[in-house]
């Protein structure tokens, strides 16, 4: 009997296209952008040189970015950091018609419903900052240093759950990173794996 | 689904039958219905021996396109959890993952199970366990998602009677047992294995002691390990025989080899193996 003794090659379908061939890399420039705020404005991320600037990716439906908001969680870190200086952006990627879009005002008035404390909400209906920082999930959280570095992408905490009660016993990465990288240290947990709903692109 | 009227009498029915058989035990806890989804516990027998092992599981059952969670999501998501409250002496497992389907999101990747799925649990029971009914109390957690997503949790408690001699196989359920066992992924015995990190991409390569992919259609390969490969991101697989060679981008979140190395080859969708190795 002959054997079949060829190789047999597979390559999976390239699911999806668009991921920007930029990737964030801890270390590097963090990418840049332009996006428009709620208000209008068009952000980008040059005008903060100088400021360390944190990133929350959010969807108000998501279960996992529930936990963190009907906790008070979010809301505590942004307080904290933009008390300190720090510029914090929560971004919006929802696609129209997918969970979690919503229009400016409607991102204001769930700022102000959340008593939430983010320096801007950015409106990136087409996903343009989320795919050029490969943000997966909501929250995804991004620390970018003074000099426009990229420090930390990642989980906001160290328990994948959707269980309030399991954010005490977290590690907040965040929270340790931001202590780290204000006290000069090199931030341990530089990249861990973000937890939550996957961005509605 | 089965929620109608129909489904109600069916239901009442299968209940009077287990009821008359069965009189002081029930083998399955009712379905606790929640968003999307029915969650119960379920045994293989009808009772627990002192000194032996027996099966039972969490039953998920999502609606029609929704999807719950492997041990390993993927890029989101999350497993189903299982607490346990048992009597002393009586000793649960481990949940007994059987292989996952890759469920693709955009340019995202998923692992989980897309029809009912039942997570196989070992019950140990020591010696000095006394007859009588005990109860094995969950608290199970899930996340089901369609496109989007919703947490459930429940407190199942099952009650079974631990009695000496030959435990009897449950009919109804053997199929969910049958089924959870074929698709359990079976250690493969090595005779190496290495993983290389390059620039880009992770380099695999699987030298089995068996052919066991000989003949195969399609073989899938499916992370254990996080933060090795990404997962969203085509994975090019070539085998022969006993060998296999894997090259997929490194993961964003990838920083260095990880000192074990941990994941599924599925082949042709029917048979899984588990593969474990220092790279």
């Amino acid at each position: 009997m002959k054997t079949l003794t060829l190789w047999i090659v597979v390559v999976a379908a390239v699911i999806g296209s668009g991921l920007s061939s930029a990737k964030p890399v801890i270390g590097q420039p963090a990418p840049s952008f332009s996006v428009a705020d709620t208000r209008g404005n068009q952000v980008s991320l040059d005008d903060y040189a100088g400021k360390v600037v944190i990133l929350e990716w959010t969807n108000h439906l998501c279960p996992f970015v529930e936990k963190h908001y009907a906790s008070g969680n979010m809301q505590a870190l942004q307080e904290k950091y933009t008390g300190e200086g720090v510029v914090w952006l929560s971004v919006i990627s929802s696609a129209p018609g997918k969970q979690g879009h919503v229009s400016a005002q409607e991102a204001d008035r769930l700022t102000t419903s959340r008593a939430a404390k983010p320096s801007r909400v950015l409106m990136d209906a087409a996903g343009t900052v989320g795919r050029l920082y490969a943000a997966k999930t909501t929250p995804h959280m991004y620390i970018i240093d003074s000099k426009g570095t990229l420090r930390y992408m990642g989980a906001i905490d160290s328990i994948n759950s959707a269980n309030v009660a399991d954010i005490e016993r977290a590690t907040n990465y965040v929270e340790q990173g931001m202590t780290e990288l204000l006290a000069g240290a090199v931030i341990s947990k530089p990249v861990t794996r973000a937890y939550g709903c996957t961005v509605k692109y | 689904m089965g929620d109608g009227k129909g489904g109600y009498w069916r239901w009442m029915g299968w209940l009077a039958i287990a009821c008359l058989s069965l009189p002081l035990q029930a083998l399955t806890t009712e379905p606790v219905r929640q968003p999307h989804i029915r969650a119960s516990l379920v045994s293989e027998v009808d009772s627990l021996i002192p000194g032996g092992t027996v099966t039972v599981g969490l039953l998920l059952q999502p609606d029609p396109d929704w999807h719950v969670y492997w041990r390993n999501p993927g890029d989101s998501g999350m497993p189903p959890r299982l607490n346990w409250d048992t009597p002393a002496g009586i000793d649960m497992g481990a949940i007994q993952w059987p292989f996952p389907q890759p469920i693709p999101v955009q340019h995202l990747m998923n692992f989980g199970y897309h029809d009912q799925v039942l997570l196989p649990v070992a019950v140990r029971v020591a010696e000095s366990v006394p007859a009588g009914p005990v109860s094995l109390v969950a608290q199970a957690s899930w996340l089901v998602c369609k496109e989007t997503c919703v947490p459930g949790s429940a407190r199942l408690e099952l009650t079974l009677p631990v009695r000496a001699g030959a435990a009897v196989v449950d009919a109804q359920v053997a199929p969910l047992f049958r089924r959870a066992r074929e698709r359990q992924p079976q250690p493969l015995g090595l005779l190496g294995a290495s993983a290389v990190a390059g620039g880009e991409a992770i380099a695999i390569d699987i030298y089995a002691t068996q052919p066991v992919f000989d003949g195969a259609q399609r073989v899938e390969f499916i992370p254990a390990t996080e933060d090795l490969v990404e997962y969203g991101e085509p994975a090019k697989l070539r085998w022969k025989k006993n060998r296999l060679s894997i090259e997929q981008p490194r993961a964003l979140t990838f920083t260095r080899l990880p000192d074990s190395v941990e994941g599924l080859l599925v082949v042709d969708r029917r048979r899984a193996w588990l593969v474990k190795f220092k790279p």
